[in-house]
């Protein structure tokens, strides 16, 4: 992903020319950058604000010879580097390939032989730092790329050790918990064996696509990987001895680097034979798409009052759909309304450098783009609150933000509002549980101020339940009913404790008084796995998605009026839990992809009907519903239109040139359009015959119709962006 | 991609070459010298192509032009510039995107490509040819060199080799001997069966190594296909559009046999793996290539720039 470089990046860094970022974080910036002959590179940077520092200046030297010393091989190969500049930086080769958390996220888990041939050559990487005296210390998925010609093992830890903020303010100890030793997790000396229990958590993930301690809180993740045993469910049986004795928590124990790589056994041949065809064509997508980079600057923000005088006029509120596409010709950039913090993306697809839509069709361009961040581990998939004139995103882990939905300018932030599982929308208000002052405060909910984010009037309150409680959630507002759950019990920071016990209650917003509440069941010390991960009101019917504490997941429905379970039914499949939790609903039926697409009565969950038009075995996007139609996208061949009714296929979607679809993303519906995501961008597609537009510039993310708005929001890891909903 | 020899130009109009796209030594013979090469002052790389030594520098330059005009046609490389150097003489270039010559793919896969995807190579191909012969051209240069496998599907370049070449002297155009039609090697102008029949050496080289085979060496999705267009009489050859059919079905066929997942509209079926890697590697070599003198900008005179 190739984002546009603001007024403030450097125009020059060591000889270098940054084209675009690449990504940017709180330690500083790494660019794509190009030399005076031409070279292209990838170049990081440390903010001089951080580098005034001498431990944090003294820390990138030592990352900078880290990296020369893991060499070309098994590292990216490093360029230049200049550690004694203002702006310390680091020039290394570009690699092309995804991480390996990417990877997996495409694919899913690697076939063993490619987890061995895998694992070999990190094996190998390691050998080569622990030779010079390296430790790694932050081996993760996220370090680790994988080119058509190996993995390569970038970023150490020793930057982050002390940068990673986030963190540090959510008080666990610095790195990465999910693949951290356990002597690292309690403080103490991480050796090269450290590494060899990271090496064998990372091949968990690549052979199993879950990591061995699974995910969540920083907390929790410290305390498992102290205490608990890994999870090796799904682990291909071949490869579990050597995984599990690299995983002992006892170093002693765990087999030096060139026993384990011997014992990998990894398959002959080259190592792009073993990656499935889906990850290298990826790899061979990416290499080309760098090609067509065309550098474009932001200009600065517009709404400073000497850029206003300048034009003699405030900024309007959006540019028109001509101006955006007139914006990639460079000449009105000056002229176009921006905000701080909100970046235009020039009309551009930057895997072919055309237009994405001929001259006379939509303009699919992105109106704005915004930071957004729900934290590394969104406890419940992340979710933009559309109300009339305000889009709300999580902002950062710990706070919410509003936007205009026009022009992507930030309203407000507030820090009150600090957990975005506790905020809900009807579209007309926004309520929030307030934080309380006292752990046995009760548990009270306000509405809060569009205008500014502060909290309002207390429209309830439940004084069985205590405020103070993390896990607690708003589910949805719906016919004058909010729905909440909430805790009774000693508060716990970061996980569930079994001594609290928790509730659903229907709260009515007209007396402030719960309507009914049902008990839920209790959860075991340590678990971070909120109640439920969605939910949705239609009529008379309450349907949610429950987790249970192992994990697993239940779709049930609930009668809104006393709260009585009408049925449930669990929801199998092999996705993430996130995507499989996604189901649409209207007036008839409730409709489900985790087992294929199916159609569940609402009154009585008895199927309706099943779709069996699939290709056997092709995963489908969580579905859609819009007027009497079900859309689901469907892995090689694109979205289906399928009549909600009777489940007979309406249309199969025609000229996708991409049909690698992101699964984990249902369809978005528009007036005239339907949104759907490949892993080169969205694809518009017309509702009336299943055309499609060429993929359009849209990173991976999921993607949400305003549609009084006339937006499409996307939420992305690290960003928000609007697009015109057509 | 290999490393420039010193009988290469170091310089053609304003692009500094940085490396050659054809193996020469043992190389199979095409159309065009061709280059990987990059502005001097370090912005934009490009595939570079130069006549043939000795060839006649008009003709081919009219040749260039053309493929100029027909750079929007599907699967040619999209020529953006073309000029003449004062001493290399004329040449045109499209902006670099990886590619391997077929030659290089098949050194790369170390053997013939599975038929799976020289079929959808023939398909696109077909295509094109079909987009290009519906304007009345022939492409009169194809052969396995000329081709290039991009991650976008196969782009030719050799545009009009034969009619450069001049009447009569079709096998010393570049365009390998074998891949020239009969009728042309007796002087026959370039028509576009006579494109058909490059292409199904094209296709034979590529599913077996080598231009012209025995029949029972084709594999057999491309058996029947191949032989047609091998066809020494030109009426008994398919035209582009129902060897493009032909082909299409036959890759149904195989595809459906083989159970594999449709990927992409212009290779339905993935890369060979082997493949695939040269393509990322040579890409990854070109972006850490840096021009022969780094801040080279100011002594490239202003005239030179195209």
């Amino acid at each position: 992903m190739f984002l546009a470089l603001t007024h403030e990046d450097p125009r020059q860094l060591g000889g270098y020319r940054p084209l675009a970022r690449l990504g940017s974080g709180g330690m500083g910036t790494v660019y794509l950058a190009r030399s005076g002959g031409g070279r292209v590179v990838a170049l990081k940077t440390m903010h001089a604000r951080i580098a005034s520092d001498p431990v944090f200046r003294t820390r990138f030297r030592l990352e900078t010879e880290a990296a020369r010393v893991i060499g070309p091989v098994h590292g990216a190969r490093v360029f230049d580097a200049d550690p004694a500049a203002e702006t310390p930086w680091l020039a290394t080769e570009y690699v092309l390939g995804p991480t390996l958390d990417e990877a997996v996220e495409l694919t899913g888990p690697l076939p063993e032989t490619a987890v061995r041939a895998l694992g070999a050559r990190l094996c190998a990487a390691l050998t080569q730092l622990h030779r010079s005296g390296v430790v790694h210390r932050d081996l993760k998925p996220s370090n680790i790329m994988l080119t058509a010609d190996g993995p390569k093992v970038i970023d150490f830890g020793i930057a982050r050790a002390l940068g990673d903020d986030r963190l540090t303010r959510t008080g666990a100890a610095a790195g990465t918990p999910a693949y951290m030793s356990p002597e690292q997790a309690t403080g103490q000396e991480h050796t090269s064996a450290g590494d060899v229990f990271a090496l064998a958590a990372v091949l968990t993930l690549a052979a199993a696509g879950h990591g061995p301690f699974g995910s969540g809180q920083a907390a929790d993740l410290l305390y498992r990987v102290r205490y608990a045993e890994p999870d090796l469910t799904g682990v291909p049986a071949g490869l579990l001895p050597a995984l599990s004795r690299c995983l002992a928590k006892d170093a002693a124990e765990r087999p030096p680097v060139e026993q384990l790589a011997a014992e990998l056994a990894p398959p002959a041949g080259d190592f792009a034979e073993q990656l499935p065809a889906v990850l290298l064509m990826e790899t061979v997508r990416r290499s080309a798409a760098v090609w067509s980079v065309t550098p474009h600057r932001l200009p600065p923000p517009a709404d400073r009052p000497e850029d206003v005088a300048a034009r003699g006029a405030t900024a309007p509120a959006a540019p028109s759909r001509r101006r955006l596409l007139a914006l990639g010709g460079g000449s009105l950039l000056g002229a176009a309304a921006l905000a701080a913090g909100v970046h235009y993306w020039p009309g551009k697809d930057a895997s072919t450098g055309k237009s994405p839509g001929p001259g006379k069709g939509p303009a699919w361009d992105m109106r704005w783009q915004a930071q957004a961040d729900y934290g590394i581990d969104p406890q419940v998939p992340s979710a933009p609150h559309l109300l009339e004139n305000l889009v709300v995103i999580a902002k950062d882990a710990n706070f919410l933000q509003a936007l205009d939905p026009k022009s992507g300018k930030p309203r407000w932030e507030d820090q009150d509002l600090h957990q975005f599982p506790q905020s809900a929308t009807d579209g007309r208000r926004l309520l929030a549980i307030e934080y309380p002052f006292e752990e046995t405060d009760p548990l009270v909910v306000r509405t809060v101020n569009l205008t500014d984010g502060k909290f309002g009037e207390r429209v309830g309150d439940l004084p069985d339940l205590q405020g103070r409680h993390r896990q607690n959630q708003l589910l949805g507002v719906a016919g004058g009913t909010l729905y909440v759950v909430g805790g009774d019990g000693p508060v716990s920071p970061s996980a569930f404790r079994k001594d609290q016990s928790w509730s659903l209650v229907a709260l009515g917003l007209d007396t402030g008084r719960p309507r009914w509440t049902v008990p839920l069941p209790a959860r075991p010390d340590g678990s971070t796995r909120l109640h439920f991960l969605t939910a949705e009101v239609r009529g008379a019917y309450l349907v949610l998605v429950q987790q249970a504490a192992d994990g697993g997941l239940t779709l049930s429905v609930r009668d809104t009026g006393t709260g009585r379970l009408l049925w449930d039914r669990p929801l199998g499949g092999k996705q993430p839990p996130f995507v499989r939790a996604r189901f649409a609903v209207d007036d008839r039926h409730v409709y489900t992809t985790s087992d294929g697409l199916a159609a569940w009565r609402l009154g009585d969950g008895a199927r309706a009907w099943r779709f069996d038009r699939g290709q056997p075995g092709a995963g489908q996007s969580p579905p859609t519903v819009a007027d009497d139609v079900v859309y689901v996208a469907e892995q090689g061949r694109g979205v289906l239109a399928v009549g909600a009714r009777d489940g007979a296929l309406r249309w199969a979607e025609k000229g996708r040139t991409d049909t690698r679809i992101a699964l984990a993303v249902e369809p978005a519906v528009g007036p005239e359009h339907l949104y759907s995501a490949s892993t080169s961008g969205l694809v518009a597609t017309r509702r009336s015959d299943g055309r499609s537009s060429r993929p359009f510039k849209a990173a991976a993310g999921r993607y949400f119709p305003h549609q009084r708005a006339g937006l499409l929001v996307a939420l992305g890891d690290a960003y928000a962006a609007g697009f015109p909903l057509l | 991609m290999e490393h420039l020899r010193h009988d290469d130009p170091a310089r053609i109009g304003p692009y500094v070459l940085l490396a050659a796209l054809d193996a020469r030594d043992g190389g199979r013979p095409s159309p065009d010298r061709r280059y990987i090469a990059r502005r001097a002052d370090g912005d934009g790389t490009v595939v570079l192509c130069l006549p043939r030594l000795r060839s006649d520098a008009g003709r081919w330059s009219a040749e260039a032009q053309g493929a100029h005009r027909l750079s929007s046609v599907p699967g040619f490389l999209p020529v953006h510039e073309t000029g003449h150097d004062p001493s290399g003489g004329p040449w045109y270039a499209a902006p670099y995107a990886p590619a391997l010559p077929l030659p290089a793919a098949l050194a790369a896969h170390r053997g013939p490509l599975p038929v799976a995807f020289v079929l959808a190579l023939g398909v696109a191909l077909a295509r094109s040819l079909t987009a290009l012969h519906a304007l009345g051209a022939a492409h009169a240069g194809l052969c396995p060199a000329a081709v290039l496998i991009t991650s976008d599907g196969p782009r030719t370049t050799g545009f009009g080799a034969v009619r450069t070449a001049g009447p009569g002297r079709a096998a010393n155009s570049g365009q390998e001997p074998a891949s020239v039609a009969p009728e042309q090697l007796t002087g026959g102008l370039p028509r576009p069966l006579g494109d058909v029949y490059a292409l199904g050496t094209v296709l034979a080289y590529a599913s077996t190594g080598h231009t012209v085979p025995e029949s029972a060496e084709l594999p057999l999705p491309l058996r029947a296909s191949v032989s047609g267009c091998l066809a020494r009489d030109p009426a008994a050859r398919p035209d582009a559009a129902r060897l493009a059919a032909e082909l299409a079905a036959a890759g149904d066929a195989t595809r459906g046999a083989a159970g594999s997942t449709v990927l992409d509209g212009v290779f339905p079926v993935p890369l060979p793996a082997r493949v695939a890697a040269e393509l990322v590697r040579q890409s990854a070599e070109v972006l850490a290539a840096e021009l022969p003198s780094p801040t080279g900008a100011p002594t490239v005179p202003a005239t030179a720039r195209g």
